[in-house]
């Protein structure tokens, strides 16, 4: 047949070489065409044949299965440290959700186990309920659930090294760094020799058994819990310590990765690993009533045990929520530190800040747990400048202020001239104050307003004189300047006297204002004139400054006072002489 | 305190024990040295005012043909491989613990140690071989553990690369 020599049929050839050129030899151009489109084709339906298949015979899950499992399996070798660290926290919910449903079992079951368990244990168990006469059931009863968690380490998983250790009795901790480089290196024996793989967590071991204890191990990523346990630790225990693990995986996630031999920074995991250290104390067998009381007095201890725990990591999180909320301006936060069961802060406030509480509030911050001891400080904030002198201005009705732009700020409004220059004055005091531009063009100064009631402003008059009467400057010793301590007074005085000449010169008063200047006895006579007098002209250029008409001033040099209490002496004091209301017959005689 | 993990590896008999003990006085897991393979002790140092805590991996059963478990080693800061000047052969094997030391952790200095210096040299390695050999190592130290000579300073040393 495969014999094509010339002797062979011509009718065949051409029918051959017809063929040849419609689809080409070996059906070449069928198949070019149909490969051309065959993505096309398939991608068309490939959802509904996968389909389509899986309903007939179930043969795709089979193909596929294998095959995503091995992929996952190859990018979890290679990237094993990786994928179990991101895991570890949802693989620990799942392991609590595995020992939760377990623990359901186990409660379930219980009787029947003690019933019918066989083990080596449970034999020597019965041989010992047989010896004292007890039922079997209750021997077991009295064996479970009484125990003691007498130590807890924590270990640096890759060196074997002690991380941390805290021990129901503190005696017994030593070598407690040897115990758990064993342990690790027992660890590493027991994966080495039972597993062939390298990254088999599950052949490593779970717990040692011992005659005296019981050593129970949880495996984290970076680091391993191991309980030593006396008695029979309740399976849910392990819940807790699993818990426990993981908060100090997340808590401590840093440091444990950066890991150099220095164990400083796992200093303060005591918190978390004290809860860990409970225990169940074998009850007296004497009457149901006592053991009742007993029972109670166990379950109460432990509650109170866990709540208290449960508060000192609630204060912990809270401590690190105040560390890292955002700043305030106008708040410094020194330190925070935890102590009988409150946080206790430390900060710098800005008397125009905020109070602490309310910033704290503002983040969501319960403050019933936090005491706080502040110390005031000027901030130079522009936040802070700001909200001072927004309350500054809020005392003036008549004006308002408005933000143009970052540190731009415009006031407007209408203001008296004595009012404007007080105002000036106080808003300069504020420290910082230039880092601010602020535009007062558009503050607008009226004329005084006429009072029609001549007796009104009269009475005006006299009830602003007395409380200039009333004032008094204090000077330091051999000082001729105003003290700063003074300037609120001083600031007072400026207003009165200006409303004073307002109204004087609205009903048309003659007003005299003594500004009398007076010393201590120190010092000569003579030195003491010039100086009292020194004191009243200061005062009375400051006045002028401030806009006070300087022709109602009559500053005198006193010199030094006969006063009992010598220091009295160094002040100015005032006093105001008015003229009675002129009427206008007087004006116009 | 800082601590760090030394492991100390080496052929059997060339008195890798014997040293540790001469060091630290007193071996803590004597049970676990046949089951596991492994003794841990400690040792407290201090290096210029710092206390470092060694934990010494006193690793048994190593020889040519028997191979260890690397896993010993993860972590470690330091390991030392000891020989014995009275055996040709603990060089040789000692050379081959290192190569298998290593293919795992390359980067993790290793000390050679050639021991039992109060006894005649009677290897047939000359000094020159030796000193060649010794350039794998981050350094040599020749020690005694029977009279104690050179001990402490092995270990300070040690101390003092693991700051
Ligand atoms: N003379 C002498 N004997 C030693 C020295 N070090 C160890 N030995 C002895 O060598 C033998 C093996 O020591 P050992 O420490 O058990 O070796 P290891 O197997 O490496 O732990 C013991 O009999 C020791 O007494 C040393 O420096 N000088
Ligand atoms: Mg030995």
């Amino acid at each position: 047949m495969t014999d094509k020599g010339p002797t062979s049929a011509p009718v065949d050839d051409s029918l051959d070489k017809i063929r040849e050129l419609l689809i080409g030899r070996d059906d070449k151009y069928i198949e070019d065409k149909l490969n051309r489109n065959a993505k096309g084709v398939v991608s068309g339906v490939v959802s509904e044949a996968l389909l389509d298949r899986e309903t007939k015979d179930g043969s795709v899950n089979k193909v596929l299965v294998p095959l995503v499992e091995k992929s996952l399996h190859r990018s979890i070798e290679a990237n094993s440290d990786k994928i179990v660290g991101t895991l570890y926290p949802l693989v620990g919910t799942l392991v609590r959700k595995a020992v939760s449903a377990f623990l359901v079992d186990f409660v379930e079951k219980t009787n029947a186990l003690i019933e019918h368990s066989l083990s080596p244990k449970s034999i020597t168990w019965r041989f010992k309920a047989w010896q004292s006469g007890v039922r079997y059931s209750d021997y077991v009863a009295s064996q479970v659930y009484q125990y003691q968690v007498q130590q807890l380490f924590v270990i640096h998983r890759e060196t074997g090294t002690l991380l941390h250790t805290v021990s129901s009795d503190p005696q017994k901790s030593k070598d407690a760094d040897l115990i758990s480089s064993m342990l690790v290196a027992i660890n590493d024996f027991v994966a080495d020799a039972f597993s062939p793989s390298k990254a088999a967590y599950d052949n490593e071991l779970g717990e040692i058994k011992t005659d005296d204890f019981t050593l129970l191990i949880n495996l984290g990523p970076q680091a391993i819990l191991v309980a030593a346990v006396i008695g029979s630790a309740p399976p849910e225990i392990r819940g807790k310590f699993q818990l426990a693990l993981e908060e100090f995986h997340q808590f401590y996630q840093k440091p444990l990765l950066e890991y150099k031999g220095d164990n400083r920074p796992f200093e303060g995991c005591g918190t978390l690993l004290n809860d860990c250290l409970v225990s169940e104390k074998k009850e007296a067998k004497q009457g149901k009533k006592k053991r009742l009381a007993g029972t109670l007095l166990v379950v109460l201890a432990i509650v109170s045990l866990l709540t208290l725990a449960f508060f000192r990591i609630e204060l912990a999180l809270l401590q690190n929520n105040i560390d890292t909320l955002p700043p305030e301006p106008g708040i410094v936060l020194s330190r925070t530190e935890i102590n009988n069961g409150k946080i206790h802060l430390r900060l710098l406030r800005d008397p125009a800040a905020p109070s602490a509480r309310e910033w704290l509030r503002r983040y969501g911050v319960e403050t019933d747990d936090v005491s706080i001891s502040e110390s005031s400080f000027v901030s130079l904030h522009n936040a802070v400048i700001e909200t001072k002198l927004l309350n500054l201005i809020s005392a003036y009705p008549s004006l308002s202020i408005a933000r143009e732009e970052a540190n731009n700020l415009r006031l407007s409004g209408s203001i008296s001239a004595a009012q404007y220059s007080l105002l000036l004055q106080k808003v300069n005091a504020i420290p910082g104050i230039s880092q601010l531009n602020i535009n007062a063009n558009n503050i607008t100064i009226p004329p005084v307003a006429t009072d029609n009631s001549a007796t009104l402003s009269a009475a005006l008059a006299k009830q602003i004189a007395s409380e200039v009467s009333g004032i008094t400057l204090n000077f330091k010793k051999n000082q001729n300047t105003l003290a700063v301590s003074e300037m609120e007074k001083f600031n007072r005085l400026t207003l009165l006297l200006t409303q004073l000449q307002d109204v004087a010169h609205q009903i048309n008063l003659s007003v005299a204002v003594f500004i009398m200047g007076a010393s201590d006895r120190s010092g000569t006579t003579a030195k003491n004139k010039t100086l009292s007098r020194a004191r009243a002209d200061n005062v009375k250029n400051l006045l002028v400054s401030n806009g006070v008409d300087e022709s109602l001033l009559l500053p005198m040099g006193l010199g030094s006072l006969p006063l009992n209490e010598n220091a009295m002496g160094r002040t100015v004091f005032l006093n105001v002489l008015i003229s009675e209301a002129k009427t206008t017959e007087d004006k116009n005689p | 305190m800082n601590q760090k993990k030394v492991c100390i590896l080496g052929p059997t008999g060339v008195g890798k024990t014997s040293l540790v003990k001469q060091f630290v006085e007193g071996i803590f897991s004597e049970k676990y040295q046949t089951t596991i393979g492994v003794k841990i002790d400690k040792k407290q140092l201090s290096q210029n005012g710092n206390d470092v805590q060694l934990l010494l991996w006193d690793l048994e059963g190593i020889d040519r043909y028997c191979g260890f478990n690397p896993r010993y080693l993860r972590g470690a800061t330091a390991y030392i491989v000891v020989v014995d000047q009275t055996r040709s052969q603990s060089l040789l094997e000692g050379l081959d613990i290192l190569s298998m030391a290593r293919e795992h952790y390359p980067d993790t200095p290793a000390f050679f140690v050639v021991n039992k210096t109060d006894l005649p040299t009677s290897w047939h390695w000359s000094e020159e071989e030796v000193n060649e050999h010794a350039k794998s190592f981050t350094s040599l130290i020749k020690t005694s553990a029977k009279t104690g000579d050179n001990v402490e300073d092995l270990f300070s040393t040690i101390a003092f690369w693991a700051q």
